[in-house]
């Protein structure tokens, strides 16, 4: 069965903190050399009773608003966030319900950040593939400005809040053929954490053992840095292989929108041309596993993306986690 | 000092670009702390720096233990792929 992406709409809460907001808060950090450095103008940050659900409902929203289909169309639902509402219930329940898709939906959140979305097409292809969903809304909602300790200049500059929607649905035609490269290494997963929320740290602290660690972000960027030179061009070249495709004959890479610096070492050290490597995130910064979607949406509206064309996408950073998939715009796969 | 191989020369004059600092202001024992242009992305850059201009994969961890710059360097020349290696770089 073919899946094709139907729609992509994403939405960027209304506080925008811009590089000049930054400089006054980080005296030491410049306006010039933020945006020359990490391609970031400004950024989003969900209000204080914003959550991951509320930017998810207005993107899927903005989705049905457009008339693609309604929400009683939608028979699964996929939510990629590391920030949920709650850690019961599923917050992929909760928008079930506040979108009005029908009760006979299934919906699950997972669990993964930057390489997030190239999984969540791996799963919505999964579903549809096998017969068991016809159109999945792949959902992300990150709200990472809520675990940023004040005075972390680095994280504060290069994340920002958003949400996207993305319609995936089982289509007539040429089926193309899957193609997927996945990573994980756990071993580096200490590399970007948060150490609060989760099981680990209560049961240290019920055991008289309260952690150290504060219950704030914390990044090792220099070690994430070194992790995405390393893996990602190795990714892309499996992908390439397992597609029987060449560099060349790749009409867009949409790579994880990192920051500028990241994204501008990956384009050279896999000596992609600059016109065929999208980059959108000077009004919204890093938005976790938003910005693969987001790139998408823009690349189409900008006249970047059209039907045919061979596209590569790769995510990657928490976890570590990595994934990479390739589309023959808009179907998922390589049309042999 | 003033028999400084070519190579060291060559590494303190690109750190110095790098920092956007005045040529001739490095001379190894600088204290990272006190550089103050040496930050978050200034790492980032560095990494790229040791990578392109000395073929060298730097590991992060050894990164952080560097106090000077001229710790700096007997990582970078340290951690060069033995076909680029220049023995009069790699002096510590």
């Amino acid at each position: 069965m073919r899946t094709e992406i139907e729609a992509i709409a994403s939405y960027l809460p209304g506080v925008a903190v811009t590089n000049a907001e930054l400089a006054r808060d980080y005296p030491e950090w410049s306006v010039e050399r933020i945006a020359e450095k990490t391609g970031i103008e400004e950024r989003h940050r969900a209000a204080t009773e914003e959550c991951a659900s509320d930017l998810a409902f207005a993107a899927a929203q903005k989705l049905f608003a457009s008339g693609v289909c309604a929400a009683e169309d939608v028979d699964f639902v996929l939510l990629c966030t590391q920030s949920p509402d709650y850690l019961l219930p599923t917050t992929a329940c909760l928008l079930q319900d506040r979108l009005g898709i029908a009760k006979s939906a299934g919906a699950l959140d997972f669990n993964l950040g930057c390489s997030g979305y190239v999984y969540g097409l791996g799963l919505a292809q999964g579903l549809i593939a096998t017969g068991q969903a016809s159109r999945v809304l792949l959902l992300t909602g990150e709200t990472y400005s809520k675990f940023i300790e004040p005075g972390d200049r680095s994280s504060a500059t290069i994340f920002g809040d958003a949400a996207t929607a993305t319609l995936l649905r089982a289509a007539a035609g040429a089926d193309p053929r899957p193609v997927y490269v996945y990573g994980t290494d756990g071993a580096g997963g200490k590399h970007l954490i948060l150490h609060r929320g989760g099981m680990r740290e209560r049961g240290a602290a019920l055991a008289g053992k309260a952690s150290e660690e504060n219950g704030f972000l914390y990044m090792n960027g220099p070690e994430i840095f070194h992790f995405a030179l390393k893996v990602v061009p190795a990714c892309v070249r499996e992908l390439l292989a397992k597609s029987g495709l060449a560099m060349e004959e790749i009409d867009l890479f949409v790579l994880h929108q990192a920051n500028r610096y990241m994204l501008d070492n990956l384009r050279v050290k896999l000596k992609i041309p600059e016109e065929k490597f999208f980059v959108a995130m000077a009004d919204c910064g890093n938005t976790v596993s938003g910005t693969i979607p987001i790139a998408l949406e823009r690349a189409q509206t900008a006249g970047r993306l059209r039907t045919g064309d061979r596209v590569v996408l790769v995510g990657f950073g928490v976890g570590l986690s990595w994934g990479a998939t390739l589309l023959t715009w808009p179907a998922l796969g390589v049309l042999p | 000092m003033q028999t400084q191989p070519p190579s060291r020369e060559r590494f303190y004059h690109s750190l110095e670009q790098m920092l956007n600092l005045p040529a001739g202001s490095i001379h190894g024992s600088e204290d990272l702390r006190e550089l103050k242009s040496w930050d978050s992305l200034a790492i980032l850059e560095f990494m790229t720096m040791a990578s392109m201009e000395y073929d060298s994969d730097v590991e992060p961890a050894d990164l952080a233990e560097c106090k000077t710059v001229d710790d700096l360097a007997g990582v970078v020349f340290r951690a060069r792929s033995p076909a680029s290696r220049n023995p009069d770089a790699n002096r510590d």
